[in-house]
């Protein structure tokens, strides 16, 4: 957390005081002034920005020597992805963008309750993100158990052969065994080197869901210091600043992922 | 002492104005153990780095030592007369009944030994050599070099050497040697549990298949990733650092040139390390999920990998040396009273060699790589060699008309020219692609590495610890004992690995257990030099600690340094400076300027040219 | 050098070759380059070192000179001296440059003549394992001719003859002929390396890598080729053979015993060398012989023994019909057993032994050479009589032939 946010705790010993917490924020000691905190702070996040962009870069490069080396099992596989539901998150984690924005501007600001509200809804937005993938895309593919609700259903429906959890689970024989590498049983697919590109599907967006999962812990965080402390505004904002850059980073990086996974043709 | 107004300067040449110096113990022994593994101070850090460190250069020492008593001898299996229980030739027939040993095997009989075994084959043994130097290497790289002199000597020295109280981010810090400790106990770990086999480059396919029921390979990588980010976050400190924490007064072309070389490194591991990062990830996916990126078998691609561990693995050389560099250009100026020749042009260099660093990765694989990469690599290898040859000449031209003490810092300097150079020279016959697919994977490429790495980033990392353990530790130390370990290192170094060169040109591969008898007398020669090296360092090692014990107590300034550190106490205090530090003079000014806490009788100013501003 | 297997060749430089940077050569090569790639190599190899050694020297004597000179004096200040010189540091840039420019370049050609083969080249097959080197020869035989390293002064893994010993095999090639190798791995990467040809090039898994040289002539001092007994081979004109041997090291890392993964090239002259593979052709051999020839050259011999000793894997005296305990039961070693064994290794594990034996495909060991397999392990187990009555043939297998 340090790169963020210089003092874990910056409301001391006078809590009781009424003061928020942003106003009462000292910076570290071997700082001469708040604003060179901050700017350092803010030159480290980047930085650290910059590590991220080349561990996917890294990942990004694999993808495209395994495309050009097996161009029939990526187009293959990705037929089985849905685009709209690719699509659909990246609408969601452009508005939780948005909302991430929103909310800093509104601690600069000093409107403590919009603030939070909109951290709530980005932390909410990712949660939405992470459902939709787990529920519609990881679990049908690795299982074959699709969502009742799920329109990819009625392509399925003759193999439909059964059902869990009232009818809200149903499974479609055959379908699943998508998994990466040395999991993959499905049956029925037509390129010898699939499994290759489900190992990268899954590696990419696994670890694309983890940042994910990151920064809805950053968002939770700035979340609760904002509503037991006050710990943000218009002098004293780094922290949220910083998980901003962050969610935003997630978001670019799904940005990336959405086209070179969902669509190949 | 123009650095400091007059009104400070008798307080800091005085004594009991300080507040402690950060090595006073806080209260009991729990209560100071508990102070250090809290702590945030830089300097603390940079001791418990240092302590990690120097632990884990003993243990690849030990491993290294392994290695060459193990190419000893060369692996026989013999026929020999076997021996009934009263000691007599056992006979059947009336010929004597004969029995196979495999002898020349120094690891397979301990192993044998240890498990109360005979030794049936030869593979044992040829298992615990491939285990030690896969040992020796990743721990020397990614425990001893890469984290040796940042880590340590520059955490403790960035601060001080700016004038600042800390790095940018302290807690960081301190997370930064967690995570540094967890990765090393994560190796060895995978040690213990039976050792990895696969060599520090983790070449795929063979580091996906071996020993595939065991973890040790998962633990290992997991190791190294860790370890990275350990890496990656004192880098990004660092480059903090160095923007935001300047004193006031010290423009960029005012800093000491050991802080250039160690923003070049940190640039460095900001950049290369998180593409380690994702590649040992997907070693481990590779492993655990057979996800087979980089499995031929499954349609991935080994040279892929190659690829990707180079992209940060080259840079990373220049991660072990630039420190090292920096290192020196602080040494030769303040040991020889002189200003750095050519300041921009060291500077500059060190940037240089941290960009090109990004560019040359392939020339480890002219041997698996097609004609243009190689070609293209090959050009850009000979593009880094040209910075570095400019740093050369500099420190060379540095000593003229200096006034040059034979100091112990000043004559691992000066090993470091000699070694360095024959190591970076060595480097050429290896960039050239004719030669290199003679040379590659042979001894000359170890002997070449070994310059470098040991020559040059290990002997700097002794000179640097020299240099600066009056101030970190605030005692002397026996100059005289100092300079034996120092020169019985480096006869010993030069007798273990300049040997090698003709071994590796003759054609010995490198990771060989054994060997044909050809090599014999040369690799008996490196062995012996090897030992040299320990007795070496155990003579270091006991200077350093009787030092400790008895040490005279340290001046603030030894040496006659001029960089802010010298203007702290030895050993500085808690916040280090009383009072923020102005900078008004250069790093090298020594023709104008009286080092602090020196008295100008001492030190007599030359007479200037009359046009010098 | 391997004087220890041929005894007294050393070569000579190419004409010409000679000159001033090849003082000191000696020291760094064992033996002379074994063609002229190889001799350009060294001639590169030595150049930059006088070039290095010349820098190194200047830069040490100016090093020395200065600390003796300037040495610390109490009392005297280093005097006054310029801390910077732009013209100076210019030219100490550019002449390495100059020198940088000339060793890429010398590298860069020397290196294209050692990557292209010319197209008139002998094209053959080597197939690289854990821990061993076949070469396919252009008439599909392969070697079966091993040594075993343990002469008085070449030692390796053991002394001539004894149990455990590491037999490597001798590659026959043709003199001043370009030979052109198409490399491929069965499991992970090595690296085939002839220090004297003075070139390694890697071997993959999955995909194909070439080598090429052309070896010179055997000279004149070179020794005769002798048959086990110590006898000198002739040719059918009765001329005497001179050969000259050269290691094959494996320069990647690739396991146990890296280190033992060695061949040896022979260098003889054309006729002997096509005598040679046409006497290893399996045409017109009965199938023990063919058995036996796939044996040695496959590379079973490094791995399993003969003589009922104990080596890497199961011995196959006596295999043949006997009891197997495996991890999947004990089982008959009839002779599907034996294909399942060779073509899927991995299919049934012997007790005690671990799961290493390399998968052979139907291109390396064809049908010919599978029944040839079967008839020799027979020949060389004591139960192969009473189990052939037992033995069921799968339908597109042909019964083993019968022992003559
Ligand atoms: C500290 C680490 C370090 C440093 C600084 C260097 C520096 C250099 N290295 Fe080295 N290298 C390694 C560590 C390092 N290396 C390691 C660990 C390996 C092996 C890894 C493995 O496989 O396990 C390796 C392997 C390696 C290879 C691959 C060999 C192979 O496997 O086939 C090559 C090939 O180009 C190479 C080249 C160079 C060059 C050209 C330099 C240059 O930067 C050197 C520049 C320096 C000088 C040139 C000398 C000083 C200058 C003068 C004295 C002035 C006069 C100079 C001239 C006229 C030119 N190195
Ligand atoms: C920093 C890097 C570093 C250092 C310092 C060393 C140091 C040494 N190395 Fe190593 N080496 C590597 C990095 C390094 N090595 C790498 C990367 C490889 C490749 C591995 C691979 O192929 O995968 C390698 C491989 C390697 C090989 C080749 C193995 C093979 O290919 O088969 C050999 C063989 O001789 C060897 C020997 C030695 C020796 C004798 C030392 C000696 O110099 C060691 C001397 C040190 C000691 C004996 C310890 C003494 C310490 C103390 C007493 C503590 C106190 C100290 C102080 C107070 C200062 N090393
Ligand atoms: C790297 C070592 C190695 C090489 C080379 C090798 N094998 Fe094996 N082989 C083994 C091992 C280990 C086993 C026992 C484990 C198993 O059953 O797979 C084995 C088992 C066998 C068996 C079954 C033996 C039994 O006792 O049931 C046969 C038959 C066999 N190998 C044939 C061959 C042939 C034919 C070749 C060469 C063309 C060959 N092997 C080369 C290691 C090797
Ligand atoms: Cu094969 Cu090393
Ligand atoms: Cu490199």
């Amino acid at each position: 957390m340090t790169t963020l946010d210089t003092r874990s705790n910056p409301i001391g010993a006078d809590v009781q005081s009424g003061e928020p917490g942003w106003k009462r924020y000292v910076p570290g000691h071997h700082w001469r002034t708040a604003d060179e905190e901050f700017d350092a702070c803010t030159l480290g996040f980047w930085l650290f920005l910059a590590t991220e962009v080349l561990l996917f870069a890294g990942l990004f490069c694999g993808y495209t020597i395994m495309r050009y080396k097996h161009p029939e099992a990526f187009v293959n596989g990705s037929s089985y992805l849905d685009w709209r539901w690719g699509a659909l998150n990246t609408v969601v984690l452009l508005i939780s963008s948005y909302t991430m924005a929103a909310a800093i501007r509104a601690f600069q600001l000093d409107r403590q309750k919009a603030g939070r509200l909109l951290l709530a809804i980005t932390f909410i937005c990712g949660l939405g993100f992470l459902v939709i993938k787990f529920t519609f895309e990881y679990t049908p593919k690795l299982s074959g158990w699709f969502i009742a609700i799920d329109p990819a259903l009625h392509h399925y429906a003759s193999l439909v052969d059964g059902e869990a959890l009232g009818g809200l689970f149903k499974h479609v024989a055959g379908y699943g065994g998508k998994a990466p590498g040395q999991f993959f049983s499905y049956a029925f697919s037509s390129d010898p080197w699939e499994p290759l590109w489900w190992s990268i599907y899954y590696c990419a967006t696994g670890i694309h869901a983890l940042h994910v999962i990151i920064g809805m812990t950053l968002i939770a965080w700035c979340y609760r210091r904002a509503v037991l402390y006050n710990a943000y505004g218009p002098s004293h904002y780094t922290m949220v600043e910083n998980t901003g850059l962050y969610w935003h980073l997630v978001d670019l990086i799904w940005i990336f992922l959405f086209p070179l996974l969902y669509l190949i043709h | 002492m123009t650095t400091l107004d007059n009104s400070r300067a008798h307080e800091l040449g005085g004594h009991g104005h300080h507040e402690g110096s950060y090595l006073t113990p806080k209260g009991g022994f729990w209560a100071t153990v508990w102070d250090w593994a809290t702590t945030v101070d830089h300097k603390k850090i940079g001791v418990m780095y240092l302590c990690a460190v120097l632990f884990m250069f003993f243990l690849g020492g030990m491993a290294a030592l392994a290695v060459r008593t193990e190419l000893l001898n060369p692996v026989r299996t013999e026929q020999v007369k076997a021996l009934g229980a009263d000691g007599k030739e056992l006979m059947e027939n009336g010929k004597p009944v004969m029995k196979t040993v495999i002898t020349g095997q120094w690891l397979g009989d301990m192993a044998a030994w240890w498990k109360g075994q005979e030794l049936t084959s030869i593979d044992q043994g040829n298992n615990w050599y491939n285990r030690a130097f896969t040992l020796h290497g990743a721990i020397m790289v990614f425990m001893v070099i890469i984290p040796s002199i940042p880590a340590s000597l520059g955490n403790f020295f960035i601060p001080l050497m700016l004038g600042a109280k800390d790095v940018a981010f302290p807690r960081l810090n301190l997370l930064s040697w967690y995570i540094y400790v967890t990765g090393s106990i994560f190796a060895v770990c995978s040690i213990l549990i039976g050792g990895v086999d696969t060599g520090w480059t983790f070449y795929t396919p063979y580091s996906t298949t071996t020993d595939a029921d065991h973890a040790n390979v998962v633990l290992m990588v997991l190791g190294a990733f860790i370890l990275g980010f350990s890496s990656i976050l004192t880098g990004l400190n660092f480059v903090v650092t160095v923007h935001k924490l300047r004193a006031p007064g010290m423009g960029w072309f005012d800093m000491p040139l050991f802080i250039w070389a160690m923003y070049s490194t940190s640039i460095i591991q900001v950049l290369a390390t998180p593409v380690i990062g994702i590649t040992l990830l997907l070693l481990c996916f590779e492993r655990i999920f057979r996800i087979g990126i980089f499995d031929p078998a499954l349609g991935g691609d080994p040279v892929l990998y190659q690829h990707f561990f180079w992209f940060y693995s080259h840079p990373v050389v220049y991660v072990m040396i630039l420190p090292a560099f920096g290192v020196i250009s602080e040494i030769i100026p303040v040991h020889s009273h002189k200003k750095i020749f050519g300041y921009r042009a060291v500077a500059f260099a060190s940037l240089g060699v941290a960009l090109v660093s990004f560019l040359v990765w392939g020339h480890h694989m002219f041997a698996s790589s097609g004609e243009l990469g190689a070609t293209v690599f090959s050009a850009l290898t000979f593009l880094v060699a040209i910075p570095t040859a400019v740093k050369v000449f500099n420190w060379i031209a540095t000593l003229y008309k200096g006034s040059i003490a034979l100091t112990t810092p000043m004559l691992y300097a000066l090993m470091f020219l000699f070694l360095f150079s024959i190591g970076g020279l060595t480097g050429l016959p290896l960039g050239a692609l004719a030669t290199d697919l003679h040379l590659h994977d042979s001894y000359f490429v170890v002997a070449h590495f070994h310059y470098v790495m040991m020559g040059g980033t290990i002997i700097t990392f002794v000179a640097g610890l020299h240099h600066w353990w009056p101030k970190m530790f605030g005692k002397m130390y026996n100059q005289f004992w100092a300079n034996v370990g120092a020169w019985i290192v480096f006869i010993g170094f030069n007798v273990t690995f300049f040997t090698q060169f003709f071994l590796g040109s003759q054609g010995m591969p490198r990771r060989y257990a054994s060997y044909v008898d050809e090599y014999h007398t040369l690799h008996v020669i490196s062995t012996f030099g090897s030992y040299l090296l320990f007795i070496g360092f155990m003579v270091h090692l006991l200077v350093f600690i009787h030092s400790l014990v008895a040490g005279r107590k340290a001046p603030a300034n030894p040496w006659g340094g001029l960089t802010l550190e010298w203007e702290a106490a030895s050993p500085p205090s808690e916040h280090n400076f009383d009072h923020e530090p102005i900078v008004t003079h250069g790093p090298y000014d020594y023709e104008t300027t009286v080092p602090p806490h020196w008295n100008a009788k001492d030190y007599p100013l030359p007479a200037l040219p009359a046009n010098h501003h | 050098m391997l004087n220890s297997l041929t005894s007294g060749w050393t070569g000579t430089l190419a004409d010409g070759a000679q000159g001033w940077w090849s003082y000191g050569w000696n020291w760094f090569f064992r033996n002379y380059g074994a063609n002229p790639n190889a001799v350009r190599t060294d001639r590169l190899y030595m150049e930059i070192f006088w070039i290095s050694v010349g820098w190194f020297v200047f830069l040490m004597a100016i090093m020395f000179y200065f600390v003796i000179k300037y040495r610390r004096r109490p009392g005297l200040p280093a005097p006054y001296s310029p801390s910077h010189n732009t013209p100076l540091e210019l030219v100490w840039t550019i002449i390495p440059c100059i020198f940088l420019v000339y060793i890429f370049l010398q590298g860069f050609h020397a290196y294209i003549d050692k990557l292209i083969a010319p197209g008139d080249s002998l094209k053959m097959t080597l197939t690289a394992m854990k821990w061993n080197w076949t070469v396919t020869y252009p008439n599909g035989a392969s070697s079966p001719e091993n040594t075993l390293i343990g002469s008085d002064s070449v030692n390796f893994g053991g002394q001539n003859g004894s149990p455990g010993s590491r037999p490597v095999p001798i590659f026959y090639m043709p003199a001043k002929v370009p030979v052109h190798f198409n490399m491929i791995s069965k499991d992970v990467m090595h690296s085939f390396w002839v220090p004297d040809f003075r070139v390694k090039f890697d071997v993959f898994p999955n995909r194909y890598t070439t080598y090429w040289f052309e070896a010179a002539e055997p000279d004149a001092n070179a020794p005769y080729l002798k048959d086990s007994n110590g006898k000198e081979i002739t040719t059918a004109q009765g001329k005497k053979i001179q050969y000259v041997d050269h290691f094959i090291f494996c320069a990647e890392y690739c396991g146990d015993q890296h280190s033992e993964m060695l061949g040896i090239i022979r260098i003889v002259p054309m006729d002997y060398y096509l005598a040679k593979i046409e006497e290893w052709n399996i045409e017109g051999k009965t199938p023990e012989e063919i058995g036996k020839l796939v044996y040695q050259s496959q590379g079973c011999a490094a791995c399993h023994t003969l003589d009922g000793s104990k080596g890497a894997a199961p011995t196959w005296k006596d295999l043949y019909m006997s009891q197997q305990p495996t991890n999947a039961g004990t089982v008959t070693a009839d002779d599907n057993y034996i294909r399942e064994s060779i073509y899927t290794p991995a299919a049934k594990i012997v007790d005690g032994y671990p799961s290493n034996m390399p998968v052979f495909t139907t291109a390396q060991i064809d049908e010919r050479r599978m029944q040839g397999l079967i008839a020799y392990m027979k020949s060389i187990s004591k139960y192969s009589q009473h189990g052939d009555a037992k033995t069921e043939m799968k339908s597109d297998a042909k019964p083993a032939p019968e022992k003559k």
